[in-house]
């Protein structure tokens, strides 16, 4: 019985320890990536809905780009081709660069549908009344935006933990270089592998959950 | 290799994914109920653990692919949801007065499928099809790390080689860029001769 499917449970409890130290290294990049896009990603899509000519062209040039390069090669970009600029970092900020200038691509069209969604009525009644641009875009619009950009949102937040996933690459030890470091190191891929699933789902399954409450109160 | 992989992954999730979009819409309710919970299991997964269970595990299963093989698998299973979630989304854009209508007028199956289905179909299932397919284009990507010599692995190789860094990866991006253009142009021709609305 050599091809026998073995699943040795105590190897997973064994290194506990360091699966329970990258997953935490993976929701740290997951959050810092989800904190510093969003603010960016909403730049970007009033940028393109409000912007001047040169602005709404500049930030149009940089989603197109960015959403048709896969995250791998923007990775290889901050984490191999920056240091050649002059900029070294470590990798975990190289990949945090990395995550935050694709995910600020796809990001910013899903916000700028929510941002559609609001008649331009809205904007002219908000002139009209004297409404300052910081005023009308933090009271009028976006809180009229929130229930249709909730559900692209929360989809592109799932999208952003597995792309941390791609970090495991440039050597940063979160849940899947961790993983991919253990089997080569114990040759237990699939106790490591369905762990680690398990982890992603775990995360993903608390997003969805916070999807859910917050369209409930968002409708 | 990076557009044979695509070609490979589309040709064999396209026809899984319409198969799967059927079943999702089955009569029975476990079969409908098992597929959905199927779906958001391995949508929540990253691609990149995919490829390395495809590369890992199966061989403790005793099925041992080459990295091209264990790419492809991977990376049709990581997309064939997504895809059957665009033709379910398009079959329910069909309402049922439809087929009644095919029906009563007595058309032929594969005249009916042509004439009055696809039609209807592919305006809603084409956008997002297209826009999963540019995702697999970027996530051959991901290959490289299985050893698949694609654009990207050549490339990590050759900036290892020369230390060209930034040149090669402007290139590498433009390549994927080309490839994804090539994919949304076919999209926007397509849209154009059939009169859609373009997305």
């Amino acid at each position: 019985m050599g091809a026998a499917v073995t699943f040795d449970i105590s190897i997973i409890a064994l290194h506990s320890h360091a699966l329970l130290l990258a997953t935490w290294r993976t929701m740290l990049l997951f959050v810092a990536t989800a904190a510093i896009t969003t603010p960016l990603a909403l730049a970007v899509a009033l940028a393109r809905q409000t912007g001047g000519r040169l602005l709404c062209a500049l930030a149009a040039t940089y989603v197109t780009v960015f959403r048709l390069i896969p995250v791998l090669v923007v990775l290889y970009f901050s984490f191999y081709g920056l240091p050649s600029l002059g900029v070294s970092l470590a990798p975990l900020p190289a990949a945090l660069v990395g995550l935050v200038i694709a995910s600020t691509a796809y990001m910013g069209e899903d916000l700028r549908g929510g941002l559609i969604a609001v008649p331009p009525g809205q904007w002219q009644a908000a002139r009209a009344l004297g409404l300052s641009y910081r005023q009308t875009v933090q009271r009028i619009i976006i809180p009229q935006a929130i229930p249709r950009m909730l559900p692209p949102y929360m989809s592109r937040l799932i999208v952003i933990v597995k792309s941390t996933a791609v970090a495991g690459i440039v050597s940063v030890d979160e849940l899947t270089g961790a993983s991919y470091d253990l089997i080569s190191s114990t040759y237990h891929a699939t106790e490591f592998l369905a762990a680690s699933a398990c982890l992603y789902l775990g995360i993903n399954g608390v997003l969805a959950l916070v999807q859910v409450l917050l369209e409930r109160r968002f409708h | 290799m990076t557009v044979w992989l695509v070609v490979c992954i589309l040709a064999i999730s396209t026809p899984l994914s319409v198969l799967l979009a059927f079943f999702m819409r089955s009569r029975l309710r476990a079969v409908r109920a098992l597929l959905i919970l199927l779906s958001a299991f391995v949508r929540g997964i990253p691609p990149l653990l995919l490829l390395f269970a495809a590369y890992f595990v199966l061989p403790v299963a005793g099925l041992v692919l080459t990295p091209v093989e264990a790419a492809v698998a991977a990376l049709s299973l990581s997309i064939v949801f997504y895809f059957a979630e665009c033709i379910r989304s398009g079959l329910a854009a069909i309402s049922a007065g439809q087929h009644d209508a095919i029906r009563a007028l007595g058309l032929p199956r594969g005249r009916a499928l042509r004439r009055v289905l696809l039609p209807q179909l592919l305006p809603v299932a084409l956008p997002p099809y297209v826009g999963y397919a540019t995702e697999v284009v970027k996530g051959s990507a991901l290959a490289s790390v299985i050893s698949v010599a694609e654009a990207t692995g050549n490339a990590y190789q050759m900036i290892m080689a020369t230390g060209k860094t930034l040149t090669i990866l402007v290139v590498l991006g433009a390549v994927y860029a080309t490839l994804d253009g090539i994919l949304l142009g076919l999209q926007a021709l397509l849209a154009r001769r059939w009169k859609w609305a373009l997305p």
